[in-house]
C-alpha cells in the first residue's frame, strides 16, 4: 500500500512534487520554526532541497512551452524582480529589530510564507535566466550550468552545516575556550566555505557572459534591452542589499534555512551580474545595432527569396514579391514593373497610382541606358518627373531578362540620396535570383498549356481513329489499299467507306485547321455521310446537301477538301468528284494527275458548288492503279523545306505500275517517310489505291 | 528556314500586303493579326504579293477566305499577284482563281484596282 504510493510519488509530475515538497516545508516550518537539533536542520535543508530542485527542473519547461521572446522575458523578469522586492520589504516591515525569536505563531507563519513566496520569485527568476543562459548557444553550456549549481548546493551546505556548529556549540570565544579541536575545524570549515564562495562568484561571473542572444535583436529591441537591463541591476542590487546589509533578515534567513538563503542571494547576484552584462554588452552594440539590422534583414530578404522561388509559381505573385523585397532592400518609397510581353498585366505597381506608367515607362527605357545607369535622377526630366507628379525623386532601374524577354522594376525613391555600393549589390543579387525564379514560373505556365494541348491531341487522335474505318470491304474486282499516319499535331485527315444505294461510296477529305477543332469536324463529316447517303442515291444531290451543311456548320475561314467516289464493282468503274481536292493520280500506260473543276465543302454558296461540280469516271483496265491521296504526301518537307511535290509521285506510280495496291501503297509511304526523314511529320497523311484485281 | 515576314506598303488607297516565307498553320495567326489591323483601319483594297511565299497551307488560304467578304462588304477586294506556281497551284485546286482576282504582275494589279 504504502510502497504503492512512493511508487505512484515519484512517477507523479515535477510540478506536483515541487507542490508536495513546498507544503510540507511550510507545515513543518510552523511547528518547528528554527533549526536547534541536527534533526530539524537536516529536515529543513532535505525539504528545501527537494522544493528548490522539482521547482526548478519544473519552471523551464514550462516557459519553452509558452512561445516566449526574449522581451516577454524580461517583462516577466522585471515584474517578478518588482514583486521580489516587495515582499522582502514586507518581511523587513514585519519583523522586530531585535527580537525576532519571540514573534508569535501568526507572524512566525506568515514570514515562513513570505520566505517560501521570496524562494519561489528567486526560482522562478533562475529559471528565466537559464533560459537566457542557453539561448542561441552554438554548443550546449550544460556543464558549466551544472557547475554552477553545485558550487551554490555546496556553499549552501557548507554554510548550514558551519551555521549548526556554531551554533550548537555557542560563541566563538566559548569554543576556542572549550573545544579546541573543534574551534580549528570551524576556522577550517569557514576557510573552505569562503574559497566556495569566490569560487561561485567567480562561475557566477563566468557564466554571466552567455549573452549570445543579444545578437540576433534589432535595434529597437536592443534599445528595450537597455533599459530593462537597467531597471534588473537596480531591483537586483537592491534585493541584494537587503540580503546582505540588513542583519535581522540574514540572521533570520540562518535560523531559517541557511540553504536557502544561500540559493536566493546567489540566485539574485546572479541575476544582478547577469543584468549588469547585459547592459554594457548591449550598451556596446548598439551603435552598430542598425548595421547589423540591415545586413540580417538584407540576408533575411534574400534567405526568404530562396525559399520563395521554390514556392510561388504563379507569375504576377512572383513579380509582387519582388517589388515588395526589393523595396525593403533598397530602403525606396515605391516601385513599379513594367513586363511589356505580358499581354495579361502589363504594369505591377506598390505604392504608387498612376494610369500612364506604361508611357512613363517606355519614355525612361528610351532616355536610360538600363545596363550601365545605377539611378537615374528623375528632375532630369521634367515630363516624366511631372507626369509621375513630381513625388519621387530618383529611381534605380532594374533589368530582368529572361528568354529573349525582359521585364523591368522601376524603384522609386522621394529624397534623392546617393545609393550604396551594398545596397546596389544585393538588389544585382536579389535579380539574379529573381531572373531564375521568372524563368521557373514561366516554364510551368508553358508546360500547363502544354499538358492542357497534349491532352487534347490525345483526346483528338482518339476520335480520329475511331473515325477511320478498321476493316476495308471487299471488292470482287478491285483490289484497295488504305494507309492513313497520323501527324503528332491531328491533322484533320479522314477517309471511310459508306453505302450508297447498292454500291459503296467512298471518302477521302482533308478538314483545314488542326486538333481538337479538325477532329470534331471530322466526326460531324461521319456523321453528315452516313445520314445522307440513305436518304440520297445521286451522289451529286448528296454532295450539295453535304457543302449546304458545312456552309452553316464550318467557320469562314474552314474548307473541306475531298475527293467523293461510287464504286461500281460490277462494271469495274470509279465515278468521283473532286470537292477542292488534290488531283488523283491515274496510272495505267503512263502516270498523270486527273484534272476536274470543284470547290471546298464551306467554302462557297450552294449555287457556285453545285454549277462547278464535275463527275469524273474512271473505267478500270487490267493495268489501271487509282491513287487517291490527301497534301500530308505531296507536301511533307525535307530539311530544306522542299516539298516532296507531285512530279516524286507521279515517278514513284510510273515504277509501281505493277505492283499490288498493298505494296504500292507501302512503297510511297516509304519514300515519304526517307523524303522527310529529318523533319517532323506536321500533317496527317493518308492514302488510297484502287486496282483492278487480277 | 525563312522566316514569316509581313511587309505593309499603302499605294494610294491600295494596302499593299507582302508575304514572305511559309504560311501555315503556325504562321496564320500572325497574318490574321495584319489584317484584323487592316480592317480596324478601313483599309479595304488589299492587294497581296506571293511573290517571296513558298509555302501555302490550307490554314492559310482559310484567312484569305474569312476577311475578303468583310472588304467586298465595303467595296474593297483582296486580289492576288506574282504566285510562285506551286503556291498558285494550292489555290488553284481549291477553286480560288474563280473567286478571286490572280495577276502576274503586281502593277496590272494595282491598275486595276484603281480603274475599277
Amino acid at each position: 500500500m504504502l510502497s504503492d504510493k512512493i511508487k505512484y510519488f515519484f512517477q507523479s509530475k515535477l510540478m506536483e512534487k515541487a507542490i508536495f515538497f513546498s507544503v510540507t516545508f511550510f507545515l513543518y516550518k510552523l511547528f518547528f520554526p528554527y533549526q536547534e537539533t541536527f534533526l530539524t536542520t537536516f529536515i529543513t535543508e532535505f525539504l528545501v532541497v527537494n522544493s528548490l530542485y522539482f521547482w526548478l527542473a519544473f519552471l523551464p519547461q514550462k516557459l519553452i512551452v509558452k512561445r516566449t521572446t526574449i522581451l516577454t522575458l524580461f517583462s516577466t523578469l522585471l515584474f517578478i524582480g518588482f514583486v521580489f522586492l516587495i515582499t522582502e520589504a514586507i518581511i523587513i516591515s514585519l519583523l522586530p529589530e531585535k527580537e525576532f525569536f519571540k514573534l508569535g505563531f501568526f507572524y512566525n507563519s506568515l514570514v515562513t510564507v513570505l520566505s517560501i513566496v521570496l524562494a519561489g520569485l528567486s526560482v522562478y527568476i533562475f529559471s528565466i535566466f537559464k533560459k537566457l543562459f542557453f539561448l542561441k548557444q552554438k554548443y550546449s553550456p550544460t556543464s558549466y550550468f551544472k557547475v554552477m549549481v553545485i558550487f551554490v548546493s555546496l556553499v549552501g551546505f557548507l554554510t548550514s552545516f558551519s551555521s549548526y556548529l556554531k551554533q550548537f556549540f555557542g560563541f566563538k570565544e566559548y569554543i576556542e575556550e572549550n573545544f579546541f579541536s573543534v574551534s580549528i575545524f570551524i576556522e577550517w570549515l569557514t576557510d573552505i566555505e569562503s574559497i566556495l564562495q569566490i569560487g561561485l562568484i567567480i562561475i557566477l561571473i563566468f557564466n554571466s557572459f552567455r549573452v549570445a542572444w543579444l545578437a540576433s535583436l534589432n535595434k529597437s529591441e536592443k534599445q528595450k534591452i537597455i533599459l530593462f537591463s537597467l531597471i534588473l541591476v537596480a531591483i537586483n542590487g537592491n534585493a541584494l542589499y537587503f540580503l546582505f546589509e540588513n542583519s535581522t533578515i540574514t540572521k533570520l534567513a540562518y535560523l531559517f534555512s541557511p540553504f536557502l538563503y544561500i540559493s536566493i542571494t546567489s540566485i539574485i547576484l546572479y541575476a544582478g551580474i547577469y543584468s549588469l552584462v547585459i547592459f554594457f554588452t548591449t550598451l556596446f552594440h548598439l551603435p552598430t545595432a542598425e548595421e547589423s539590422d540591415r545586413k540580417t534583414e538584407e540576408l533575411s530578404t534574400l534567405l526568404n527569396f530562396g525559399k520563395l522561388m521554390a514556392h510561388i509559381l504563379d507569375l504576377h505573385e512572383l513579380l509582387e514579391s519582388i517589388m515588395t523585397m526589393s523595396l525593403k532592400l533598397s530602403n525606396f518609397n515605391a516601385a513599379w514593373f513594367y513586363y511589356p510581353n505580358n499581354s495579361e498585366k502589363k504594369i505591377l505597381t506598390k505604392n504608387i497610382q498612376n494610369s500612364k506608367l506604361e508611357q512613363i515607362s517606355n519614355k525612361l527605357l528610351e532616355k536610360v541606358d538600363v545596363k550601365t545607369s545605377r539611378q537615374t535622377i528623375l528632375s532630369k526630366y521634367q515630363n516624366i518627373y511631372h507626369e509621375l507628379n513630381s513625388e519621387y525623386a530618383s529611381t534605380i532601374i532594374v533589368q530582368f531578362e529572361f528568354d529573349k524577354e525582359s521585364a523591368y522594376l522601376f524603384l522609386l525613391q522621394e529624397k534623392y540620396s546617393d545609393v550604396e555600393d551594398e545596397v546596389f549589390n544585393s538588389i544585382q543579387g536579389l535579380r539574379d535570383y529573381a531572373i531564375v525564379a521568372l524563368k521557373n514560373a514561366i516554364l510551368v505556365v508553358n508546360s500547363i498549356e502544354k499538358e492542357r494541348m497534349e491532352k487534347e491531341l490525345e483526346l483528338a487522335r482518339e476520335i480520329q481513329g475511331r473515325i477511320n474505318p478498321q476493316i476495308l470491304p471487299k471488292f470482287q474486282h478491285f483490289d484497295v489499299a488504305a494507309k492513313f499516319i497520323p501527324a503528332f499535331e491531328v491533322g484533320g485527315d479522314y477517309y471511310d467507306f459508306f453505302t450508297i444505294g447498292d454500291k459503296t461510296g467512298f471518302v477521302i477529305a482533308d478538314v483545314s485547321g488542326k486538333g481538337m477543332e479538325a477532329s470534331y469536324i471530322m466526326a460531324e463529316m461521319k456523321g453528315v455521310f452516313e445520314t445522307l447517303s440513305t436518304i440520297y442515291t445521286d451522289l451529286k444531290d448528296l454532295l450539295i446537301q453535304a457543302n449546304r451543311i458545312f456552309l452553316k456548320r464550318l467557320s469562314k475561314k474552314s474548307f473541306i477538301t475531298a475527293i467523293v467516289g461510287i464504286i461500281d464493282d460490277k462494271e469495274s468503274k470509279i465515278n468521283y468528284f473532286r470537292i477542292g481536292h488534290n488531283l488523283p493520280l491515274k496510272i495505267d500506260k503512263e502516270s498523270r494527275y486527273l484534272e476536274s473543276k470543284g470547290f471546298p465543302f464551306g467554302m462557297v454558296n450552294n449555287e457556285i458548288f453545285a454549277e462547278n461540280l464535275e463527275e469524273v469516271e474512271v473505267k478500270f483496265s487490267q493495268e489501271t492503279t487509282m491513287i487517291f491521296y490527301t497534301d500530308g504526301i505531296s507536301e511533307s518537307m525535307n530539311e530544306n523545306d522542299e516539298l516532296f511535290g507531285y512530279e516524286r509521285l507521279q515517278k514513284l506510280g510510273i515504277n509501281l505500275a505493277n505492283e499490288n495496291a498493298e505494296t504500292i501503297s507501302q512503297v510511297i509511304l516509304t519514300e515519304v517517310g526517307l523524303y522527310s526523314k529529318s523533319t517532323i511529320q506536321d500533317d496527317d497523311i493518308t492514302i488510297l489505291i484502287f486496282k483492278k484485281s487480277i | 528556314m525563312q522566316d514569316f515576314k509581313v511587309e505593309l506598303t499603302q499605294k494610294d488607297k491600295v494596302q499593299l500586303v507582302k508575304i514572305v516565307g511559309i504560311l501555315d498553320a503556325h504562321t496564320t495567326g500572325e497574318l490574321e493579326k495584319y489584317f484584323d489591323k487592316l480592317v480596324s483601319e478601313k483599309k479595304y483594297h488589299i492587294l497581296v504579293n506571293l511573290s517571296e511565299l513558298n509555302y501555302i497551307s490550307s490554314a492559310g488560304l482559310g484567312v484569305f477566305m474569312a476577311y475578303v467578304e468583310t472588304m467586298r462588304e465595303n467595296n474593297g477586294d483582296i486580289k492576288f499577284a506574282e504566285l510562285q506556281d506551286k503556291v498558285f497551284h494550292v489555290f488553284d485546286l481549291l477553286g480560288f482563281p474563280m473567286l478571286y482576282e490572280f495577276y502576274q504582275k503586281e502593277e496590272e494589279a494595282l491598275k486595276k484596282f484603281i480603274e475599277g
